[in-house]
C-alpha cells in the first residue's frame, strides 16, 4: 500500500477552497454565479396581505380556456412568472407582445413536431392572477384574474 | 494541517467505488430516465426558444455560449452525458467520464437556467463529479478495477471525496440559514413569514399535502419553527465533526426538505444524491496514514531527534 502524496494533498485542499472560495464571493457579492451561490432562496422577509402570481392560458380552437402545461411552453411556467413578475418590479424587461407570440408560434411548432399532444391554439393569454391570502387557502381556485395581453394564432388566407 | 482529520477520513477503494456506483447511478435514474432537473432531458428543445429570451448566466456569458443552436447538437451533448454518466457507474474509464459528467453537466443542467431564473438544487451534485472525478473513484467497485492486473490501494485517498462531498452540502445549508439571518435578520422567525410561505405556494405549486395550513394561524407555533429551521440549517455542519449529531442532523435536514417538498410543493430531488454521502461508506474505527511522510525514523533520523 502506498500513501497520498504531498502535491495530492494540496490539490484537494486548492479544489476545496475553490469551492467555499466560489460561494464566498456571491455570499460577499451579494449576487450568484452559477454554479456558486449564496444558496439565499427564501431568505426574504416579506409577508403580504395578496399573492400574485401570472399565467398562461390557451384558447383552443373551440373556445375552451386553460392553464398551459411546462411542455407547452418554451420554458418553465416559473421562469416565465418570475420573469413577468420582475418585470412587474420595474427589474427586467420584457415585450410582452412578442414574447406571448413566440410562445404560441413554439406551441404549434412543438405540437406539429409532436413534442406535446395539446389541441391547436387560437389564442394565448397572459394573466395576472390574485389572491388574497387566507391560512387556509380555501380561494386557491377563485383568483381574481385580469387577462394582460391576448395574441391570437394567424391563420393562413386559404384556411 | 489542522483540518486533516475532518477532511482526510479512512475509506476504502472498494467503498469509495460503491458510493461512485450509487451516485452515479442514482443521477442516471434522475436526469436521463425521470427527466428530473429543470428541463435537463429535453435539452434540445431550447434550440427552438426565441433567442430574445436568452439571458445567460455569467458562466454562458464568459464561454462566449450563445443561441441559436442546432437541436442535433443539443441533443448529441445530452447523450455524450448519459453516458458520462453511465461509464462514471460502472466505473468505465472513470476519471475521465466523471470529468465529462462534470463539464458536459455544466452545459446540460445550465442551459435552462439562461432564460432568466437560476435553480442552485443541481449545484451539489454538479461539483460532487467534479470531486469524483480528482479523486481515485474507479479504484474499487469498478470496470477499471477488473481490467486491472493488480489492485491500487493509496492510503489517505479513498475517504476524503466523501468528506469533500459532505463539506460541500453542509456549507449549502448553513449558507441558506445565514442568508435568512443576513438579509432580514431576525425577521424570518419574528414574523409570519414561514406562515406565509407555507400558504402561499398553495397559490402557486399546488401541494401534495395541506398539512402545514392549520398550524399557519398560530404565530407562537410557527415562529418557534422558524427559528428551528434556521437553528438546523446553521448547526448543520457539525455532522462533519460529530458522528453522533450527524446521526441527528442529517436526517433531521433530509426530513426538513421532505417537509417542504410535500407541504410546498417545492421538491429537492437532486438532494437525495446529496444524502448518499452520508451512508456508512467511511471506515471511521480504522485510521489510515494519510501523508507520504508518515513512516518509522530510521536510525539517522532518530538520532537527530534525540540531540
Amino acid at each position: 500500500m502506498t500513501a497520498i502524496t504531498p502535491f495530492r494533498r494540496y490539490l484537494v485542499y486548492a479544489v476545496l477552497l475553490v469551492g467555499v472560495g466560489g460561494h464566498a464571493f456571491c455570499v460577499l457579492t451579494k449576487r450568484d454565479v452559477w454554479p456558486f451561490a449564496r444558496y439565499a432562496m427564501y431568505s426574504g422577509t416579506a409577508v403580504r396581505d395578496t399573492y400574485v402570481r401570472y399565467a398562461f392560458f390557451g384558447v383552443d380552437t373551440e373556445g375552451v380556456e386553460r392553464e398551459l402545461t411546462d411542455a407547452e411552453l418554451p420554458v418553465s411556467r416559473g421562469t416565465l412568472h418570475t420573469n413577468f413578475l420582475r418585470q412587474e418590479m420595474g427589474h427586467y424587461e420584457l415585450d410582452t407582445e412578442a414574447v406571448l407570440g413566440e410562445c404560441l408560434a413554439w406551441h404549434e411548432q412543438a405540437r406539429l413536431s409532436g413534442r406535446h399532444d395539446a389541441p391547436q391554439l387560437a389564442a394565448l393569454r397572459m394573466v395576472r392572477l390574485e389572491w388574497d391570502v387566507l391560512d387556509d387557502a380555501s380561494n386557491k381556485d377563485t383568483p381574481r384574474r385580469e387577462v394582460r395581453f391576448e395574441t391570437l394564432a394567424k391563420v393562413d388566407a386559404d384556411e | 494541517m489542522a483540518i486533516d482529520p475532518v477532511i482526510f477520513r479512512g475509506s476504502s477503494p472498494t467503498r469509495l467505488g460503491m458510493f461512485r456506483a450509487a451516485f452515479f447511478g442514482l443521477a442516471f435514474v434522475f436526469y436521463v430516465v425521470l427527466g428530473i432537473g429543470s428541463h435537463s432531458a429535453h435539452i434540445a428543445e431550447f434550440a427552438d426558444t426565441p433567442a430574445s429570451w436568452w439571458a445567460p448566466m455569467v458562466l454562458f456569458e464568459a464561454l462566449g455560449i450563445t443561441p441559436p443552436f442546432s437541436p442535433a447538437l443539443l441533443h448529441g451533448v445530452f447523450i455524450a452525458w448519459a453516458l458520462a454518466l453511465f461509464a462514471a457507474a460502472v466505473g468505465l474509464m472513470t476519471r475521465t467520464s466523471c470529468a465529462m459528467a462534470f463539464l458536459l453537466g455544466l452545459f446540460v443542467l445550465g442551459m435552462p437556467l439562461n432564460f432568466g431564473k437560476l435553480n442552485h438544487s443541481d449545484t451539489i451534485p454538479l461539483i460532487a463529479m467534479l470531486v469524483f472525478a480528482f479523486g481515485r473513484s474507479g479504484d474499487g467497485f469498478s470496470v477499471d478495477a477488473l481490467l486491472r492486473k493488480r489492485p491500487t490501494d493509496v492510503a489517505g485517498e479513498y475517504g476524503w471525496p466523501i468528506q469533500f462531498i459532505r463539506v460541500v452540502g453542509c456549507m449549502a445549508f448553513f449558507l441558506a440559514g445565514f442568508a435568512k439571518l443576513y438579509h432580514g435578520g431576525l425577521d424570518w422567525i419574528t414574523t409570519d413569514r414561514l406562515a406565509y410561505l407555507l400558504v402561499s405556494h398553495h397559490y402557486s405549486h399546488a401541494p401534495l399535502v395541506s398539512w402545514a395550513l392549520p398550524f399557519t394561524e398560530h404565530a407562537w407555533l410557527m415562529r418557534p419553527m422558524a427559528a428551528g429551521v434556521i437553528v438546523l440549517e446553521l448547526c448543520v455542519p457539525l455532522a462533519l465533526i460529530n458522528r453522533r449529531l450527524a446521526l441527528i442532523l442529517i436526517p433531521a435536514m433530509a426530513a426538513s426538505q421532505l417537509g417542504f417538498g410535500l407541504c410546498m410543493g417545492v421538491w429537492f430531488w437532486p438532494y437525495a444524491l446529496y444524502y448518499l454521502a452520508w451512508l456508512p461508506w467511511q471506515q471511521p474505527t480504522v485510521p489510515a496514514p494519510i501523508t507520504a511522510q508518515t513512516v518509522a525514523p530510521t536510525p539517522d533520523t532518530a538520532a537527530v531527534l534525540a540531540a
